[in-house]
Protein backbone atom coordinates (compact mmCIF):
# COMPACT_ATOMS: atom_id res chain seq x y z
CA UNK A 1 0.00 0.00 0.00
CA UNK A 2 1.39 3.42 -0.91
CA UNK A 3 1.05 6.54 1.19
CA UNK A 4 -2.42 6.77 2.74
CA UNK A 5 -4.75 9.58 1.63
CA UNK A 6 -5.99 10.22 5.15
CA UNK A 7 -3.81 9.52 8.16
CA UNK A 8 -5.28 10.08 11.62
CA UNK A 9 -2.73 9.78 14.43
CA UNK A 10 -3.37 9.75 18.17
CA UNK A 11 -6.49 11.89 17.79
CA UNK A 12 -8.08 12.94 21.10
CA UNK A 13 -10.82 15.33 22.01
CA UNK A 14 -12.25 16.03 25.42
CA UNK A 15 -15.13 18.20 26.54
CA UNK A 16 -14.31 19.41 30.04
CA UNK A 17 -13.55 16.23 31.96
CA UNK A 18 -15.14 13.93 29.41
CA UNK A 19 -12.75 12.30 26.96
CA UNK A 20 -14.98 11.73 23.94
CA UNK A 21 -12.12 10.49 21.80
CA UNK A 22 -8.90 8.91 23.03
CA UNK A 23 -5.87 8.33 20.83
CA UNK A 24 -7.67 7.30 17.66
CA UNK A 25 -5.25 6.13 14.95
CA UNK A 26 -6.20 4.81 11.53
CA UNK A 27 -5.50 5.46 7.89
CA UNK A 28 -7.41 5.33 4.63
CA UNK A 29 -5.81 4.57 1.29
CA UNK A 30 -6.90 6.24 -1.91
CA UNK A 31 -9.99 4.54 -3.38
CA UNK A 32 -11.00 2.81 -0.16
CA UNK A 33 -14.40 2.93 1.50
CA UNK A 34 -13.99 2.75 5.26
CA UNK A 35 -16.76 2.55 7.82
CA UNK A 36 -16.59 4.04 11.31
CA UNK A 37 -19.03 2.26 13.61
CA UNK A 38 -19.76 1.95 17.29
CA UNK A 39 -22.63 2.13 19.76
CA UNK A 40 -24.26 5.46 20.61
CA UNK A 41 -21.91 7.81 22.42
CA UNK A 42 -18.81 6.00 21.16
CA UNK A 43 -17.32 9.20 19.76
CA UNK A 44 -18.06 8.63 16.07
CA UNK A 45 -19.52 12.07 15.51
CA UNK A 46 -16.72 13.69 17.51
CA UNK A 47 -14.14 11.92 15.36
CA UNK A 48 -16.02 13.04 12.29
CA UNK A 49 -16.19 16.66 13.43
CA UNK A 50 -12.52 16.80 14.36
CA UNK A 51 -11.42 15.31 11.04
CA UNK A 52 -13.62 17.67 9.00
CA UNK A 53 -12.43 20.68 11.00
CA UNK A 54 -15.74 21.55 12.67
CA UNK A 55 -13.87 21.39 16.00
CA UNK A 56 -10.13 21.35 16.80
CA UNK A 57 -8.56 18.22 18.35
CA UNK A 58 -7.29 18.26 21.95
CA UNK A 59 -4.32 16.21 20.81
CA UNK A 60 -3.15 14.29 17.76
CA UNK A 61 -2.93 15.08 14.07
CA UNK A 62 -4.97 14.68 10.91
CA UNK A 63 -2.96 14.44 7.71
CA UNK A 64 -4.59 14.56 4.32
CA UNK A 65 -2.49 13.69 1.30
CA UNK A 66 0.68 14.46 3.18
CA UNK A 67 -0.30 17.87 4.56
CA UNK A 68 -1.29 18.50 8.16
CA UNK A 69 -4.87 19.75 8.36
CA UNK A 70 -5.48 19.31 12.11
CA UNK A 71 -7.32 22.29 13.57
CA UNK A 72 -7.96 23.96 10.19
CA UNK A 73 -11.52 25.33 9.76
CA UNK A 74 -13.84 23.36 7.44
CA UNK A 75 -13.56 25.99 4.70
CA UNK A 76 -9.78 25.31 4.56
CA UNK A 77 -10.10 21.53 4.86
CA UNK A 78 -12.34 21.48 1.78
CA UNK A 79 -9.69 23.25 -0.28
CA UNK A 80 -7.39 20.30 0.41
CA UNK A 81 -9.99 17.99 -1.15
CA UNK A 82 -11.86 16.65 1.87
CA UNK A 83 -15.61 17.37 1.86
CA UNK A 84 -18.35 16.26 4.23
CA UNK A 85 -22.09 15.72 4.35
CA UNK A 86 -24.36 16.23 7.33
CA UNK A 87 -26.27 13.75 9.45
CA UNK A 88 -29.66 15.36 8.98
CA UNK A 89 -30.42 17.08 5.70
CA UNK A 90 -28.43 20.21 5.06
CA UNK A 91 -29.35 22.21 1.98
CA UNK A 92 -30.22 25.77 1.06
CA UNK A 93 -33.98 25.18 1.30
CA UNK A 94 -35.09 28.46 -0.27
CA UNK A 95 -33.37 28.09 -3.64
CA UNK A 96 -33.58 25.55 -6.45
CA UNK A 97 -31.71 22.26 -6.56
CA UNK A 98 -29.51 23.58 -9.39
CA UNK A 99 -28.70 26.70 -7.37
CA UNK A 100 -27.79 24.55 -4.37
CA UNK A 101 -25.17 22.76 -6.43
CA UNK A 102 -24.02 26.05 -7.91
CA UNK A 103 -23.43 27.40 -4.39
CA UNK A 104 -21.45 24.29 -3.57
CA UNK A 105 -19.04 25.24 -6.33
CA UNK A 106 -18.59 28.84 -5.20
CA UNK A 107 -15.34 28.26 -3.37
CA UNK A 108 -13.81 27.04 -6.63
CA UNK A 109 -15.17 30.00 -8.57
CA UNK A 110 -14.16 32.52 -5.96
CA UNK A 111 -10.76 31.04 -5.51
CA UNK A 112 -10.00 31.41 -9.15
CA UNK A 113 -11.30 34.97 -9.06
CA UNK A 114 -8.72 35.77 -6.39
CA UNK A 115 -6.10 34.00 -8.44
CA UNK A 116 -7.07 36.00 -11.47
CA UNK A 117 -6.27 39.13 -9.46
CA UNK A 118 -2.90 37.59 -8.71
CA UNK A 119 -2.45 36.89 -12.41
CA UNK A 120 -2.91 33.12 -12.23
CA UNK A 121 -6.10 32.38 -14.09
CA UNK A 122 -5.58 28.75 -15.08
CA UNK A 123 -8.12 27.43 -12.55
CA UNK A 124 -10.88 29.82 -13.59
CA UNK A 125 -14.26 28.17 -13.86
CA UNK A 126 -16.21 29.92 -16.61
CA UNK A 127 -19.98 30.35 -16.46
CA UNK A 128 -20.26 27.60 -19.09
CA UNK A 129 -18.16 25.20 -17.08
CA UNK A 130 -20.20 25.93 -13.96
CA UNK A 131 -23.43 25.21 -15.85
CA UNK A 132 -21.98 22.02 -17.31
CA UNK A 133 -20.77 20.85 -13.90
CA UNK A 134 -24.22 21.53 -12.38
CA UNK A 135 -25.80 19.42 -15.11
CA UNK A 136 -23.22 16.66 -14.70
CA UNK A 137 -23.87 16.39 -10.96
CA UNK A 138 -27.64 16.50 -11.47
CA UNK A 139 -27.31 13.56 -13.86
CA UNK A 140 -24.84 11.69 -11.70
CA UNK A 141 -27.21 11.81 -8.72
CA UNK A 142 -30.33 11.41 -10.84
CA UNK A 143 -31.81 14.71 -9.69
CA UNK A 144 -32.57 16.29 -13.10
CA UNK A 145 -36.33 16.06 -12.59
CA UNK A 146 -36.06 18.36 -9.58
CA UNK A 147 -33.61 20.79 -11.14
CA UNK A 148 -35.78 23.89 -10.69
CA UNK A 149 -37.68 22.83 -7.57
CA UNK A 150 -36.88 24.57 -4.28
CA UNK A 151 -34.65 22.26 -2.26
CA UNK A 152 -36.91 22.64 0.77
CA UNK A 153 -39.83 21.09 -1.11
CA UNK A 154 -37.96 17.83 -1.82
CA UNK A 155 -38.64 14.57 0.01
CA UNK A 156 -36.20 13.68 2.79
CA UNK A 157 -34.30 11.07 0.79
CA UNK A 158 -33.87 13.44 -2.14
CA UNK A 159 -32.62 16.18 0.16
CA UNK A 160 -29.98 13.81 1.51
CA UNK A 161 -28.95 13.04 -2.04
CA UNK A 162 -28.77 16.74 -2.79
CA UNK A 163 -26.51 17.10 0.26
CA UNK A 164 -24.11 14.64 -1.38
CA UNK A 165 -24.35 16.56 -4.66
CA UNK A 166 -23.47 19.84 -2.92
CA UNK A 167 -20.48 18.20 -1.24
CA UNK A 168 -19.37 16.74 -4.59
CA UNK A 169 -19.62 20.20 -6.14
CA UNK A 170 -16.48 21.10 -4.15
CA UNK A 171 -14.81 18.39 -6.25
CA UNK A 172 -13.33 16.52 -3.29
CA UNK A 173 -11.01 13.54 -3.48
CA UNK A 174 -12.45 12.18 -0.28
CA UNK A 175 -15.96 12.35 1.09
CA UNK A 176 -16.88 12.12 4.77
CA UNK A 177 -20.45 10.85 5.07
CA UNK A 178 -22.23 11.34 8.40
CA UNK A 179 -24.92 8.64 8.64
CA UNK A 180 -25.97 8.83 4.98
CA UNK A 181 -28.59 6.11 5.43
CA UNK A 182 -30.28 7.56 8.52
CA UNK A 183 -33.97 8.06 7.87
CA UNK A 184 -33.95 6.34 4.47
CA UNK A 185 -36.32 3.50 3.66
CA UNK A 186 -35.15 0.10 2.47
CA UNK A 187 -35.27 0.91 -1.24
CA UNK A 188 -33.57 4.29 -0.80
CA UNK A 189 -30.90 2.57 1.25
CA UNK A 190 -30.12 0.09 -1.52
CA UNK A 191 -29.98 2.93 -3.99
CA UNK A 192 -27.57 4.81 -1.71
CA UNK A 193 -25.28 1.77 -1.63
CA UNK A 194 -25.25 1.59 -5.43
CA UNK A 195 -24.67 5.33 -5.67
CA UNK A 196 -21.71 5.33 -3.27
CA UNK A 197 -20.09 2.40 -5.06
CA UNK A 198 -20.55 4.15 -8.37
CA UNK A 199 -19.01 7.32 -6.97
CA UNK A 200 -15.96 5.32 -5.98
CA UNK A 201 -15.67 3.53 -9.31
CA UNK A 202 -16.49 6.41 -11.65
CA UNK A 203 -15.28 9.43 -9.69
CA UNK A 204 -12.40 7.73 -7.92
CA UNK A 205 -13.72 8.95 -4.59
CA UNK A 206 -12.35 7.74 -1.28
CA UNK A 207 -14.96 7.58 1.48
CA UNK A 208 -15.25 7.45 5.23
CA UNK A 209 -18.73 6.82 6.49
CA UNK A 210 -20.16 6.92 9.97
CA UNK A 211 -23.19 4.66 9.86
CA UNK A 212 -25.60 2.69 12.02
CA UNK A 213 -27.08 0.71 9.18
CA UNK A 214 -25.00 -2.48 9.57
CA UNK A 215 -26.15 -4.20 6.39
CA UNK A 216 -25.03 -1.22 4.34
CA UNK A 217 -21.68 -0.92 6.12
CA UNK A 218 -20.92 -4.65 5.84
CA UNK A 219 -21.79 -4.71 2.17
CA UNK A 220 -20.09 -1.48 1.12
CA UNK A 221 -16.94 -1.02 3.19
CA UNK A 222 -13.55 -2.49 2.51
CA UNK A 223 -12.52 -1.95 6.08
CA UNK A 224 -14.28 -1.06 9.29
CA UNK A 225 -13.03 0.81 12.36
CA UNK A 226 -14.95 0.15 15.58
CA UNK A 227 -15.07 2.79 18.30
CA UNK A 228 -16.25 2.14 21.84
CA UNK A 229 -16.15 4.84 24.51
CA UNK A 230 -13.77 6.97 22.49
CA UNK A 231 -11.27 4.22 21.77
CA UNK A 232 -10.67 2.02 18.78
CA UNK A 233 -11.32 -1.57 19.81
CA UNK A 234 -11.08 -3.24 16.42
CA UNK A 235 -10.21 -2.66 12.80
CA UNK A 236 -10.46 -5.01 9.86
CA UNK A 237 -12.51 -6.35 7.00
CA UNK A 238 -16.28 -6.72 7.46
CA UNK A 239 -15.75 -10.48 8.00
CA UNK A 240 -13.15 -9.87 10.75
CA UNK A 241 -15.41 -7.38 12.47
CA UNK A 242 -18.45 -9.65 12.30
CA UNK A 243 -16.53 -12.39 14.09
CA UNK A 244 -14.63 -10.20 16.54
CA UNK A 245 -15.72 -11.09 20.12
CA UNK A 246 -14.85 -7.64 21.46
CA UNK A 247 -17.16 -6.02 18.91
CA UNK A 248 -19.96 -8.46 19.65
CA UNK A 249 -19.57 -7.74 23.33
CA UNK A 250 -19.65 -3.99 22.78
CA UNK A 251 -22.86 -4.21 20.77
CA UNK A 252 -24.71 -7.02 22.55
CA UNK A 253 -23.09 -7.04 25.99
CA UNK A 254 -20.92 -9.85 27.40
CA UNK A 255 -22.53 -13.29 27.32
CA UNK A 256 -23.38 -14.63 30.78
CA UNK A 257 -20.94 -17.50 30.58
CA UNK A 258 -18.07 -14.99 30.41
CA UNK A 259 -18.61 -14.33 34.10
CA UNK A 260 -19.02 -17.91 35.05
CA UNK B 1 -28.55 29.67 -21.41
CA UNK B 2 -28.25 27.33 -18.49
CA UNK B 3 -26.79 30.14 -16.44
CA UNK B 4 -29.80 32.23 -17.33
CA UNK B 5 -32.16 29.58 -16.12
CA UNK B 6 -30.41 29.69 -12.74
CA UNK B 7 -31.60 33.27 -12.50
CA UNK B 8 -35.00 32.75 -14.09
CA UNK B 9 -36.84 33.32 -10.82
CA UNK B 10 -35.50 36.87 -10.62
CA UNK B 11 -36.82 38.20 -13.92
CA UNK B 12 -39.87 40.44 -13.79
CA UNK B 13 -42.49 40.49 -16.51
CA UNK B 14 -41.66 43.24 -18.99
CA UNK B 15 -44.65 45.61 -18.64
CA UNK B 16 -44.35 45.82 -14.86
CA UNK B 17 -40.65 46.41 -15.17
CA UNK B 18 -41.14 49.30 -17.59
CA UNK B 19 -43.80 50.85 -15.39
CA UNK B 20 -41.49 50.65 -12.37
CA UNK B 21 -38.57 52.19 -14.27
CA UNK B 22 -40.83 54.99 -15.48
CA UNK B 23 -42.14 55.69 -11.96
CA UNK B 24 -38.60 55.70 -10.61
CA UNK B 25 -37.39 58.10 -13.29
CA UNK B 26 -40.35 60.41 -12.63
CA UNK B 27 -39.72 60.34 -8.89
CA UNK B 28 -36.04 61.10 -9.47
CA UNK B 29 -36.71 64.11 -11.73
CA UNK B 30 -39.67 65.66 -9.88
CA UNK B 31 -37.69 67.38 -7.06
CA UNK B 32 -35.97 69.71 -9.53
CA UNK B 33 -39.36 71.13 -10.47
CA UNK B 34 -40.73 71.24 -6.94
CA UNK B 35 -40.33 73.57 -3.99
CA UNK B 36 -37.45 73.64 -1.49
CA UNK B 37 -39.28 71.43 1.01
CA UNK B 38 -39.67 68.61 -1.51
CA UNK B 39 -36.04 69.06 -2.55
CA UNK B 40 -34.97 68.82 1.08
CA UNK B 41 -36.94 65.59 1.51
CA UNK B 42 -35.48 64.24 -1.72
CA UNK B 43 -31.93 64.85 -0.52
CA UNK B 44 -32.63 63.17 2.83
CA UNK B 45 -34.22 60.26 0.97
CA UNK B 46 -31.15 59.79 -1.22
CA UNK B 47 -28.81 59.84 1.78
CA UNK B 48 -31.03 57.31 3.55
CA UNK B 49 -30.99 55.08 0.45
CA UNK B 50 -27.20 55.05 0.61
CA UNK B 51 -27.10 54.32 4.34
CA UNK B 52 -29.87 51.68 4.29
CA UNK B 53 -28.19 49.95 1.35
CA UNK B 54 -25.16 49.59 3.60
CA UNK B 55 -27.37 48.01 6.23
CA UNK B 56 -28.89 45.76 3.54
CA UNK B 57 -25.45 44.42 2.64
CA UNK B 58 -24.84 43.48 6.28
CA UNK B 59 -28.33 42.02 6.70
CA UNK B 60 -27.98 40.01 3.50
CA UNK B 61 -25.33 37.80 5.09
CA UNK B 62 -27.56 37.16 8.08
CA UNK B 63 -26.55 39.76 10.66
CA UNK B 64 -28.63 42.69 11.91
CA UNK B 65 -26.72 45.78 13.04
CA UNK B 66 -28.44 47.96 15.63
CA UNK B 67 -25.53 50.39 15.62
CA UNK B 68 -25.64 51.48 12.01
CA UNK B 69 -26.06 55.17 12.93
CA UNK B 70 -22.75 54.99 14.79
CA UNK B 71 -20.94 54.18 11.55
CA UNK B 72 -22.74 57.06 9.88
CA UNK B 73 -21.43 59.20 12.75
CA UNK B 74 -17.84 57.95 12.43
CA UNK B 75 -17.94 58.74 8.70
CA UNK B 76 -19.45 62.19 9.28
CA UNK B 77 -17.12 63.21 12.13
CA UNK B 78 -14.11 61.60 10.46
CA UNK B 79 -14.59 63.54 7.25
CA UNK B 80 -15.42 66.80 9.02
CA UNK B 81 -12.38 66.56 11.32
CA UNK B 82 -10.12 65.64 8.39
CA UNK B 83 -11.35 68.73 6.53
CA UNK B 84 -11.07 70.95 9.59
CA UNK B 85 -7.70 69.93 11.02
CA UNK B 86 -5.86 68.73 7.93
CA UNK B 87 -7.39 71.25 5.55
CA UNK B 88 -8.43 68.49 3.14
CA UNK B 89 -10.98 69.24 0.45
CA UNK B 90 -14.32 67.44 0.10
CA UNK B 91 -13.28 64.30 -1.76
CA UNK B 92 -10.16 63.30 0.22
CA UNK B 93 -11.88 64.22 3.49
CA UNK B 94 -14.88 62.03 2.60
CA UNK B 95 -12.61 59.16 1.61
CA UNK B 96 -10.74 59.61 4.91
CA UNK B 97 -14.05 59.37 6.81
CA UNK B 98 -14.97 56.22 4.88
CA UNK B 99 -11.52 54.70 5.42
CA UNK B 100 -11.57 55.37 9.17
CA UNK B 101 -15.02 53.78 9.40
CA UNK B 102 -13.86 50.76 7.40
CA UNK B 103 -10.92 50.25 9.77
CA UNK B 104 -13.20 50.55 12.81
CA UNK B 105 -15.69 48.11 11.23
CA UNK B 106 -12.88 45.69 10.42
CA UNK B 107 -11.54 45.70 13.97
CA UNK B 108 -15.00 45.49 15.53
CA UNK B 109 -16.35 42.95 13.04
CA UNK B 110 -13.40 40.59 13.47
CA UNK B 111 -14.42 40.25 17.11
CA UNK B 112 -18.21 40.52 17.17
CA UNK B 113 -19.14 38.66 13.96
CA UNK B 114 -18.53 35.44 15.90
CA UNK B 115 -21.77 36.28 17.69
CA UNK B 116 -25.07 35.23 16.16
CA UNK B 117 -28.60 36.55 16.19
CA UNK B 118 -29.71 38.60 19.16
CA UNK B 119 -26.20 38.70 20.68
CA UNK B 120 -24.81 40.46 17.63
CA UNK B 121 -27.76 42.88 17.71
CA UNK B 122 -27.09 43.70 21.37
CA UNK B 123 -23.36 44.28 20.91
CA UNK B 124 -23.88 46.56 17.90
CA UNK B 125 -26.46 48.48 19.96
CA UNK B 126 -23.89 48.89 22.74
CA UNK B 127 -21.28 50.01 20.23
CA UNK B 128 -23.70 52.61 18.89
CA UNK B 129 -24.22 54.03 22.36
CA UNK B 130 -20.47 53.94 22.99
CA UNK B 131 -19.79 56.06 19.91
CA UNK B 132 -22.53 58.53 20.81
CA UNK B 133 -21.27 58.91 24.39
CA UNK B 134 -17.68 59.27 23.22
CA UNK B 135 -18.75 62.08 20.88
CA UNK B 136 -20.72 63.74 23.70
CA UNK B 137 -17.79 63.41 26.09
CA UNK B 138 -14.95 64.44 23.78
CA UNK B 139 -15.86 68.12 23.79
CA UNK B 140 -12.29 69.17 22.98
CA UNK B 141 -12.31 67.54 19.55
CA UNK B 142 -15.94 66.70 18.76
CA UNK B 143 -17.58 69.80 20.16
CA UNK B 144 -19.52 67.65 22.65
CA UNK B 145 -23.27 68.15 22.72
CA UNK B 146 -22.90 71.36 20.70
CA UNK B 147 -21.53 69.40 17.77
CA UNK B 148 -19.58 71.02 14.96
CA UNK B 149 -21.17 73.80 12.94
CA UNK B 150 -20.12 75.76 9.89
CA UNK B 151 -19.14 72.79 7.74
CA UNK B 152 -18.33 73.92 4.20
CA UNK B 153 -20.55 72.62 1.38
CA UNK B 154 -19.41 69.77 -0.83
CA UNK B 155 -17.16 70.72 -3.73
CA UNK B 156 -16.04 68.51 -6.60
CA UNK B 157 -13.75 69.59 -9.46
CA UNK B 158 -14.75 73.24 -9.19
CA UNK B 159 -18.47 72.51 -8.73
CA UNK B 160 -19.88 73.71 -5.42
CA UNK B 161 -22.98 71.85 -4.24
CA UNK B 162 -24.30 74.65 -2.05
CA UNK B 163 -27.92 74.71 -3.19
CA UNK B 164 -30.57 72.10 -2.52
CA UNK B 165 -31.07 71.43 -6.22
CA UNK B 166 -27.37 70.92 -6.95
CA UNK B 167 -26.77 68.80 -3.85
CA UNK B 168 -29.78 66.68 -4.79
CA UNK B 169 -28.01 65.87 -8.06
CA UNK B 170 -24.95 64.66 -6.16
CA UNK B 171 -26.99 62.70 -3.59
CA UNK B 172 -29.11 61.10 -6.31
CA UNK B 173 -26.03 59.96 -8.24
CA UNK B 174 -24.48 58.44 -5.13
CA UNK B 175 -27.76 56.77 -4.06
CA UNK B 176 -28.33 55.20 -7.47
CA UNK B 177 -24.67 54.23 -7.54
CA UNK B 178 -25.12 52.34 -4.27
CA UNK B 179 -28.15 50.47 -5.69
CA UNK B 180 -26.07 49.60 -8.75
CA UNK B 181 -23.25 48.41 -6.51
CA UNK B 182 -25.64 46.19 -4.56
CA UNK B 183 -27.06 44.75 -7.78
CA UNK B 184 -23.56 44.09 -9.13
CA UNK B 185 -22.48 42.36 -5.92
CA UNK B 186 -25.64 40.23 -5.91
CA UNK B 187 -24.81 38.90 -9.38
CA UNK B 188 -21.19 38.04 -8.60
CA UNK B 189 -19.92 34.88 -6.92
CA UNK B 190 -19.34 36.97 -3.81
CA UNK B 191 -23.04 37.86 -3.76
CA UNK B 192 -24.03 34.20 -4.13
CA UNK B 193 -21.61 33.38 -1.32
CA UNK B 194 -23.25 36.00 0.92
CA UNK B 195 -26.67 34.45 0.24
CA UNK B 196 -25.29 30.96 0.92
CA UNK B 197 -23.77 32.09 4.23
CA UNK B 198 -27.05 33.72 5.25
CA UNK B 199 -29.18 30.69 4.45
CA UNK B 200 -27.03 27.90 5.91
CA UNK B 201 -23.71 28.95 7.47
CA UNK B 202 -22.67 25.41 8.45
CA UNK B 203 -23.16 24.11 4.91
CA UNK B 204 -21.46 27.17 3.40
CA UNK B 205 -18.46 26.68 5.67
CA UNK B 206 -18.23 23.00 4.82
CA UNK B 207 -18.24 23.75 1.09
CA UNK B 208 -15.23 26.01 1.36
CA UNK B 209 -16.80 29.43 2.00
CA UNK B 210 -15.21 31.08 5.01
CA UNK B 211 -18.28 32.37 6.85
CA UNK B 212 -16.27 34.75 8.97
CA UNK B 213 -14.37 36.29 6.08
CA UNK B 214 -17.48 36.75 3.94
CA UNK B 215 -19.47 38.31 6.80
CA UNK B 216 -16.53 40.57 7.60
CA UNK B 217 -16.29 41.77 3.99
CA UNK B 218 -20.02 42.51 3.90
CA UNK B 219 -19.89 44.24 7.30
CA UNK B 220 -16.97 46.48 6.32
CA UNK B 221 -18.60 47.28 2.95
CA UNK B 222 -21.95 48.07 4.57
CA UNK B 223 -20.37 50.32 7.20
CA UNK B 224 -18.35 52.11 4.51
CA UNK B 225 -21.59 52.94 2.64
CA UNK B 226 -23.02 54.28 5.91
CA UNK B 227 -19.91 56.42 6.38
CA UNK B 228 -20.24 57.88 2.89
CA UNK B 229 -23.84 58.76 3.74
CA UNK B 230 -22.68 60.42 6.97
CA UNK B 231 -19.97 62.46 5.25
CA UNK B 232 -22.47 63.71 2.64
CA UNK B 233 -25.09 64.46 5.28
CA UNK B 234 -22.60 66.61 7.23
CA UNK B 235 -21.86 68.64 4.09
CA UNK B 236 -25.53 69.05 3.27
CA UNK B 237 -26.75 70.08 6.72
CA UNK B 238 -23.53 71.96 7.53
CA UNK B 239 -23.68 70.68 11.08
CA UNK B 240 -23.06 67.46 13.01
CA UNK B 241 -24.05 66.57 16.57
CA UNK B 242 -24.08 63.28 18.48
CA UNK B 243 -27.85 63.28 18.82
CA UNK B 244 -28.28 62.92 15.04
CA UNK B 245 -26.80 59.44 15.39
CA UNK B 246 -28.60 57.87 18.35
CA UNK B 247 -30.18 54.45 18.64
CA UNK B 248 -33.58 55.54 17.36
CA UNK B 249 -31.91 56.61 14.10
CA UNK B 250 -30.38 53.12 13.86
CA UNK B 251 -33.82 51.64 14.44
CA UNK B 252 -35.35 53.82 11.76
CA UNK B 253 -32.76 52.46 9.28
CA UNK B 254 -33.80 48.93 10.20
CA UNK B 255 -37.48 49.82 9.78
CA UNK B 256 -36.74 51.24 6.32
CA UNK B 257 -34.90 48.07 5.37
CA UNK B 258 -37.57 45.69 6.65
CA UNK B 259 -40.47 47.61 5.12
CA UNK B 260 -38.58 48.04 1.86
CA UNK B 261 -37.48 44.41 1.72
CA UNK B 262 -34.49 42.71 3.30
CA UNK B 263 -33.77 40.28 0.50
CA UNK B 264 -34.11 42.59 -2.47
CA UNK B 265 -31.56 44.86 -4.06
CA UNK B 266 -34.35 47.45 -4.22
CA UNK B 267 -35.34 47.15 -0.55
CA UNK B 268 -33.21 50.05 0.69
CA UNK B 269 -34.38 52.33 -2.10
CA UNK B 270 -38.07 51.57 -1.60
CA UNK B 271 -37.89 51.70 2.20
CA UNK B 272 -36.11 55.05 2.23
CA UNK B 273 -38.47 56.51 -0.41
CA UNK B 274 -41.53 55.51 1.59
CA UNK B 275 -40.35 56.24 5.12
CA UNK B 276 -38.21 59.37 4.78
CA UNK B 277 -41.08 61.69 3.79
CA UNK B 278 -43.58 60.03 6.13
CA UNK B 279 -42.61 61.72 9.44
CA UNK B 280 -42.61 65.08 7.68
CA UNK B 281 -46.15 64.49 6.44
CA UNK B 282 -47.27 63.45 9.92
CA UNK B 283 -45.69 66.43 11.67
CA UNK B 284 -48.94 66.94 13.56
CA UNK B 285 -48.74 63.44 15.02
CA UNK B 286 -45.20 63.33 16.39
CA UNK B 287 -46.32 61.40 19.46
CA UNK B 288 -48.36 58.81 17.65
CA UNK B 289 -46.26 58.23 14.51
CA UNK B 290 -44.18 55.56 16.20
CA UNK B 291 -47.34 53.62 16.94
CA UNK B 292 -48.05 53.65 13.21
CA UNK B 293 -44.50 52.50 12.49
CA UNK B 294 -44.85 49.65 14.95
CA UNK B 295 -48.17 48.59 13.46
CA UNK B 296 -46.81 48.85 9.92
CA UNK B 297 -43.77 46.76 10.87
CA UNK B 298 -45.90 44.02 12.41
CA UNK B 299 -48.24 43.96 9.42
CA UNK B 300 -45.34 43.82 6.95
CA UNK B 301 -43.59 41.03 8.84
CA UNK B 302 -46.85 39.08 9.05
CA UNK B 303 -48.21 39.51 5.57
CA UNK B 304 -45.28 40.67 3.43
CA UNK B 305 -42.06 39.22 4.89
CA UNK B 306 -40.17 40.16 1.73
CA UNK B 307 -41.17 43.81 2.24
CA UNK B 308 -42.64 46.16 -0.36
CA UNK B 309 -40.01 44.99 -2.84
CA UNK B 310 -41.64 41.55 -2.64
CA UNK B 311 -45.05 42.90 -3.70
CA UNK B 312 -44.78 41.82 -7.36
CA UNK B 313 -43.89 38.31 -6.15
CA UNK B 314 -47.36 36.80 -5.64
CA UNK B 315 -48.62 38.57 -8.74
CA UNK B 316 -45.71 37.16 -10.73
CA UNK B 317 -46.28 33.65 -9.45
CA UNK B 318 -49.89 33.77 -10.56
CA UNK B 319 -48.85 35.03 -13.97
CA UNK B 320 -46.30 32.25 -14.34
CA UNK B 321 -48.89 29.67 -13.42
CA UNK B 322 -51.32 31.07 -15.99
CA UNK B 323 -48.70 31.07 -18.72
CA UNK B 324 -47.90 27.40 -18.15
Amino acid sequence: MNQPLLQVTGLSRSFGGLAALRGLTFSIASGEIVGLIGPNGAGKTTAFNVISGAMPPSAGTVQFDGSDISGAPPSRVVVHGLARTFQSTSTYPGVTVAKNIHRGMLSRVRHSWLRRLAGRSEDLLSADEVAREVDRLLTLLDLQAWRDAPAGSLAYGLQKKLGIAVALACRPRMLLLDEPAAGLNHEECNELGRLLRRLRDEEGLTMLLVEHHMALVMELCHRIVVLVQGEKIAEGTPQDIRDNPAVIEAYLGAPDYAHA
Amino acid sequence: MTVLSLEAGMARPAPVQWLLWLALAAAAVTPWFAGPFVQHLAVLTCLNVLIVNGLALIARCGQLSLGHAAFVAVGAYGSVLAARHLGWSFLPATLAGVAITAVVALALGAIILRLKGVYFVLVTFAFGELVRLALLDGASWSGGANGIAGILPAELAGWVFDSRASFYGLALAVALGSVGLLAAVARRPFGHAIDAVAENPALAESTGLSVQRIQLCAFVGGCALAAAGGALQARYVGYVSPESFNASISISFIIMLVIGGRRSVWGGLIGAMVLTPLPELFRGAVQTQHIFYGAALILILRFLPAGLAGLPGPWQARRRKESQ
